[in-house]
């Protein structure tokens, strides 16, 4: 009882300190967009603001010329809005881009800029439809950066052929919904789960060990698609991308919470968490067991809560949602990851061997944010039940 | 025997706590790197607006002759 009031004093603390930090981060100035409008437009010698989200780019020699414009246009990554300048030129063709300012993980986007990703667009007509596996060639393993610096281009570039340029655009045709073996999977997975906790099924530890492996071969190795606390961080945010192209963070979003706020039971973590599923695949090479902690029980606790919340709160404060998701789960599955990550995840696997799942028990960031969530449920409904109880009849 | 088990479960609990605190420093470290980095982002592109010194006093640009205004209501919106 005791333990369960100051689990809720200090989550409502935390939910507070969250607001707080959303509020200050909403209010903080962006950064400026002219270093990246020269860097699109290298030829102009200043710039002129229209309509708010474009700039007329001038050339000043002996006299003033217009050259060309530069559109501010925002499309969604997997990390949140990025922002790019799309410069066009008098005939509506892309004539350059600068990225003025992206949430997706650095590694990521270092890995499109080390490519002539960005240039490529160099010379596409506005008309062009700008799709990926069509006209234009993403990154390997950034396909969704990949794909929202197409948008934006395609934003952009229409953006200034329909307001300056006065010319006819072609017809919005709204982006083809992303259903493939990502998608299938989870829902499978969901449907391996959803049977799985029935009491009467016979076969809950086969079919645990069957959803484990698919997620961690297909969901983990495959795809690199597992749920973390950037997912959580877009969601605080408010950074909902498009649906159609981002169809599976909304399953494995809205399934995770549907499941919880029904059934008070995580569909996720001990069933297809990829991570979780290879830490349980380590201990059955190693033998590991699970260790009893009794006296460092509150500091390992409260040691996991506070470095979640640390991650959230800052997220929230620079507006960037992969800033401090500190998750080893790409530096596993995509080999990408700082080299701080890189020990962590040898620390991780070789503690795996005789400690079970010890990321998910002692420091996966999830584990403090479902806690959170259970504890407030339960709060939720304990206090209707006592409203309930209290209305005569 | 008893007091052998209690002795394990202790060392283990030790170790535990050890590789976590560890690993603790680990995520912090990485953090605060990502930080500095964006933090770095945000300066350089201060500095580099200053050193390239856009505010010009505004003259009115001739338009070249195939050029079309937008219309009045759209320029607006």
């Amino acid at each position: 009882m005791k333990r369960q009031k100051k689990d809720r004093i200090l989550g409502t603390l935390a939910v507070l300190t969250i607001i707080i930090a959303w509020a200050i981060g909403a209010n903080l100035a962006e950064g400026d967009v002219y270093p990246s409008l020269y860097e699109a437009f290298p030829e102009a010698d200043r710039f002129e603001p229209f309509n708010g989200s474009g700039y007329t780019a001038i050339q000043s020699q002996s006299e003033e010329a217009v050259i060309g414009y530069v559109s501010i246009a925002t499309a969604n990554g997997y990390g949140g809005p990025m922002k790019v300048a799309v410069a066009v030129d008098l005939d509506g063709n892309i004539h350059g881009l600068s990225i003025v300012s992206t949430k997706e993980t650095a590694s990521w986007m270092r890995k499109v800029l080390a490519t002539d990703y960005v240039e490529s667009f160099t010379g596409k007509s506005y008309q062009d439809p700008f799709q990926l596996e069509a006209d234009v060639d993403g990154v390997t393993g950034a396909t969704y950066s990949s794909r929202a610096i197409a948008e934006a281009a395609m934003i952009g570039s229409r953006y200034v052929a329909g307001k300056q340029l006065a010319l006819p655009l072609p017809e919005d045709v709204s982006p083809p919904i992303q259903f493939g073996i990502p998608e299938i999977t989870l829902i499978g997975l969901f449907a391996i789960g959803y049977f799985g906790h029935q009491r009467k099924f016979k076969y809950k530890k086969q079919a645990r060990w069957a959803s484990m492996l698919i997620g961690m071969v297909v969901l983990g190795f495959i795809y690199t698609r597992p749920l973390t606390l950037s997912d959580i961080n877009k969601l605080l945010l408010g950074f909902w991308p498009t649906w159609q192209t981002h169809l599976y963070w909304y399953l494995l979003i809205g399934g995770v919470f549907l499941v919880f706020t029904v059934d008070n039971k995580n569909p996720y973590c001990d069933w297809f968490c990829p991570f979780g599923a290879t830490q349980e695949c380590m201990g059955v090479i190693g033998g590991a067991k699970s260790r009893p902690i009794k006296k460092s029980k509150n500091l390992l606790l409260w040691l996991q809560r506070g470095l979640a919340w640390l991650a959230i709160i800052l997220a929230l404060l620079f507006r960037n949602p992969g800033l401090t998701s500190y998750e080893i789960f790409g530096t596993l599955f995509d080999l990408t990851g700082s080299s701080w990550q890189f020990a962590l995840l040898g620390i991780i696997l070789i503690s795996s061997l005789f400690i079970r799942r010890p990321w998910c028990n002692y420091l996966c960031p999830l584990r403090p944010v479902t806690d959170l969530y259970r504890t407030f449920r339960k709060w939720i409904l304990e206090t209707w039940k006592t409203l309930r109880k209290r209305k005569p009849a | 025997m008893e007091n052998t088990k209690k002795k394990k479960t202790s060392v283990s609990e030790f170790v535990i706590v050890v590789l976590v605190v560890v690993c603790a420093f680990l995520i912090v470290a990485d953090m605060t790197t990502n930080l500095i980095e964006e933090l770095d982002t945000q300066e350089s592109q201060v500095i580099s607006k200053e050193a390239i010194g856009t505010v010009r006093p505004a003259v009115r640009p001739t338009y070249p002759p195939n050029y079309t205004p937008p219309p009045v209501s759209e320029a607006n919106n």
